[in-house]
């Protein structure tokens, strides 16, 4: 498990290392922010950071660079002063390492990746899925579904699978979106095919390690969870919500829902000690179902309640205490809404934002709407409070933000900015 | 603002205080919005539940028969936008609508016969140039009843609509009938989203709406009384959100603009304008200018239809992409063809076909399109000078 954040800027690394030394076991490493996987640390869209700024200038928070990057709803990578993200141009796909600092381009990994005949290219093809940085690789997979294992020092490619190929994966009409997910040496993630619905490779070797059987293809990106005292791959593909035994790929546990939570895009939230909440729009709405284990081993999940109010669609849903929060609707008008976990009723809703994804750090709340407006908030059980606006997007900003220490990370379809959202840098 | 559950019953209360929140003068409806196919909803509608936009294009939305003893005539509007509003959480002793507003534009009743069209938008009945839209605003929700416990929740209301017509106020008493029909993947085939429908049939008279008949031969040709028949399909996704990232929605909605203004509201000069403006702000982008020209070429019912516009932004999005995109090189041969040469919109659309190969669906579509314009080309034309075979 990651410890908290540590902010290393300069002006405050002193203070806050002095503050570690006294409150940071004595076995613990105090580790550098990073945010190497979807949806942050602990993928649920948690930050650890603190020191931000109670609220922004009227201009919005400062910017510290933008530059062009290009279309694409990657989520952005941070680790030891490197982004790393994706983006297309033309029929090539294109990884690429950006210096924290500057904006500048480190180094560049460009791939043919011709849409296919039968994709809806729409909504731009992709790549959609973020990538995720395990050790010293960095693996990367494409709307085409090719994965890749880079150095990520370097962007050198040290192996390749055309997983459409070799797999039989599915681009889901509108290209493939799950971002994959490390456990122990593998490399895991969606393929929804004929041959698997779930595969694991090795991360040194690109090595099969394991295929479960086939599973419907789904957008939403897999979290692991700890539950009974067995880790638990959750995968939510189509109607299919499944448990996998993230070393073998054997379906623990497995429970259809209906036909409108089908077309699921939302990562799944787990609720320790035995639920996990999902949502979905297009008529879904939302779910928790708890998971159980018998006296025999074997594993059942059941529904403990669905409510049509909160559907997300290809945003993301944050925990805050007792309520889930997310930006509801789908093509039509969207509403920071939150629910209560314990039984799916509305605690309330918030117009004000157009579809938007959104993190929590340092109590408060980070809202990127689709327009490019981003803004910070608090929430409670009785509703939403906005503290200060801005826009820094002009483009379409489907992709989840990313906050590394108090530096925020965006991307449109255009540009990608990074902003200081500290308080020292927003007085 | 948050909006927090409201109790049972009490938004039944409310809907006659919604319902004229938005509006200082009876028949008031809200202004359109930038792309003029949905409505600046207000704040007090916002809150109150789910709007859901008339969507507007397809269906006949209005129906107006005039039954007279020498004549029969039937004039559909398909332009009417607006919007009703659904409460929010609604439960089964909650009226299906708290609020509800519509613009009809009065230049867009069409009769199938042009003179009539005339007659219908002139000064002597609609009057169209001074009056370019009828609103309507619902008042109040007297009575409401579900329709039968299975299949898709219907449901009867006994209302009150504000309907101004050339200035004029009149205040009807109307029995509508509103469908929900939530999002399912079959719904999602006309349109994402939830939709709802609203008809209604409402009686009306000329004297009514003070409207005087036009001269002496209309007499036995126009009835004194009028029969509406409404069907308004009302949707969650506004019919000017573009879906698609790649178009960004300022350019949408002023695209949208442009075509109301030569369509819907009888507005040349200031749609032109606009196109004009359009060309310039967007001059170094290929694909706003493509879009623009595809519009114009395509879009039902444009009175004048834009083609010096269309072939200008379409000639230039060529250039920008120095005439390799096969799609916008596609675009300049329909905006020759449709300006009548139809020589040259072989020529580009040849160019066109050649660049398209790699791209199946396209090629086969364009391949489609070069057959049917070939059969207006003389054999032995040539291509303009500077356009090769």
């Amino acid at each position: 498990m990651r410890k908290r954040f540590v902010d290393a800027s300069p002006t405050s690394f002193p203070l806050r290392a002095a503050v570690l030394v006294l409150l940071v076991p004595a076995t613990a490493t105090a580790e550098t922010p990073a945010w190497t996987q979807w949806g942050g640390p602990t993928r649920d869209f948690r930050a650890g950071a603190e020191g931000l700024a109670p609220r922004w200038p009227d201009s919005g928070p400062r910017q510290l660079w933008r530059r062009a990057l290009g279309p694409g709803h990657s989520a952005i990578l941070c680790e030891a002063g490197r982004l790393y993200t994706m983006y297309r141009a033309g029929d090539r796909e294109t990884a690429v390492a950006i210096d924290a600092q500057t904006g500048q381009t480190l180094w560049e990994h460009s791939y043919a990746a011709p849409a296919k005949p039968d994709m809806q290219a729409d909504f731009c093809i992709g790549p959609h899925a973020t990538p995720l940085i395990v050790g010293d690789r960095l693996f990367t997979v494409g709307g085409t579904v090719i994965l890749n294992c880079l150095d990520k020092h370097t962007g050198k490619l040290l192996w390749t699978h055309d997983l459409m190929d070799r797999l039989g994966a599915s681009h889901v009409g509108r290209g493939y979106g799950p971002s994959p997910i490390a456990y122990d040496d593998l490399v895991i993630l969606n393929v929804g095919g004929g041959q698997a619905g779930v595969a694991a490779f090795r991360q040194d070797t690109g090595d099969v390690a394991w295929l479960s059987e086939p599973l419907r293809p789904g957008q939403s990106s897999p979290i692991l969870a700890r539950i009974a005292g067995d880790d638990h791959l959750i995968v939510a593909l189509a109607a299919d919500r499944a448990g996998l035994d993230p070393r073998s790929g054997a379906i623990r546990w497995r429970l259809a829902l209906d036909r409108q939570a089908a077309a699921i895009m939302s990562t799944p939230v787990f609720l320790p000690p035995d639920r996990v909440f999902f949502s979905s729009a297009y008529g879904g709405g939302s779910y928790v179902i708890r998971v159980t284990k018998a006296a025999d081993g074997r594993y059942a999940a059941e529904q403990v309640w669905h409510d049509k109010r909160l559907k997300v669609q290809h945003g993301n849903v944050v925990v805050l205490g007792e309520l889930a929060i997310g930006s509801s609707g789908d093509f039509g008008p969207a509403f920071m809404m939150a629910v209560r976990l314990s039984d799916g009723e509305l605690a309330w809703r918030q117009r004000g934002f157009a579809k938007a994804t959104l993190l929590c750090a340092d109590g408060r709340l980070i809202i990127l709407d689709e327009e490019g407006n981003l803004a910070l908030a608090t929430a409670s059980p009785e509703g939403l409070t906005v503290l200060s606006r801005a826009k820094p997007l002009q483009e379409k900003a489907w992709t989840a933000p990313t906050l590394v220490g108090t530096r925020l990370y965006l991307r449109d379809l255009r540009d990608i900015v990074a902003l200081d959202l500290s308080a020292a840098g927003n007085s | 603002m948050t909006q927090p559950s409201a109790p049972v019953g009490t938004l039944a209360c409310l809907v006659v205080a919604i319902a004229g929140a938005a509006a200082g003068v009876a028949a008031d409806a809200p202004p359109r919005a930038e792309s003029g196919q949905t409505l600046i909803v207000p704040d007090a509608h916002l809150d109150a539940g789910e709007v859901y936009h008339v969507m507007s294009g397809e269906d006949a939305q209005l129906v107006c028969v005039s039954d007279a003893p020498l004549q029969r005539l039937v004039a559909v509007n398909r332009r009417v936008v607006g919007y009703v509003v659904v409460p929010f959480d609604r439960k089964e002793s909650d009226p299906p609508l708290v609020a509800g507003a519509f613009r009809i534009p009065a230049a867009a009743f069409e009769t199938g016969v042009s003179a009539l069209d005339d007659l219908l938008r002139g000064a002597a009945l609609l009057d169209s140039a001074s009056h370019p839209e009828i609103t309507c605003r619902l008042a109040e929700v007297k009575s409401f009843e579900r329709d039968g416990a299975d299949g898709p929740a219907r449901w009867t209301l006994g209302a009150a609509a504000w309907l101004e017509v050339k200035g004029r106020s009149l205040r009807k008493e109307v029995v509508a009938s509103v469908t929900f029909r939530p999002f399912t993947w079959q719904t999602m085939g006309r349109y994402p989203g939830e939709l709802l429908t609203v008809r209604a049939t409402i009686e009306l008279t000329l004297e009514e709406l003070g409207l005087g008949k036009p001269g002496p031969p209309w007499a036995e040709r126009l009835a004194d009384r009028l029969r509406c028949e409404v069907f308004l399909l009302c949707n969650t996704v506004p019919q000017d959100k573009t879906l698609d990232p790649a178009s960004p929605q300022a350019e949408f909605s002023r695209r949208l603009r442009i075509i109301m203004l030569l369509r819907d509201l009888d507005q040349p000069r200031e749609g032109l304008v606009l196109a004009r403006r359009y060309l310039r702000d967007y001059a170094e982008s290929a694909p706003a200018l493509n879009r623009l020209a595809t519009d114009l070429l395509t879009a039902d019912g444009l009175r004048p239809r834009g083609l010096d516009v269309a072939l200008e932004a379409a000639k230039r999005a060529a250039r920008l992409t120095e005439e390799k995109d096969a799609a916008i090189l596609d675009t300049l041969a329909q905006a020759h063809f449709a300006r009548g040469s139809p020589a040259e919109a072989v020529a580009w659309l040849r160019k066109a076909v050649e660049r398209a190969q790699g791209q199946p669906r396209l090629f086969e579509e364009l391949t489609g399109r070069l057959k049917s314009y070939e059969r207006f080309v003389e054999p032995q034309a040539e291509p303009p000078p500077g356009i090769e075979r």
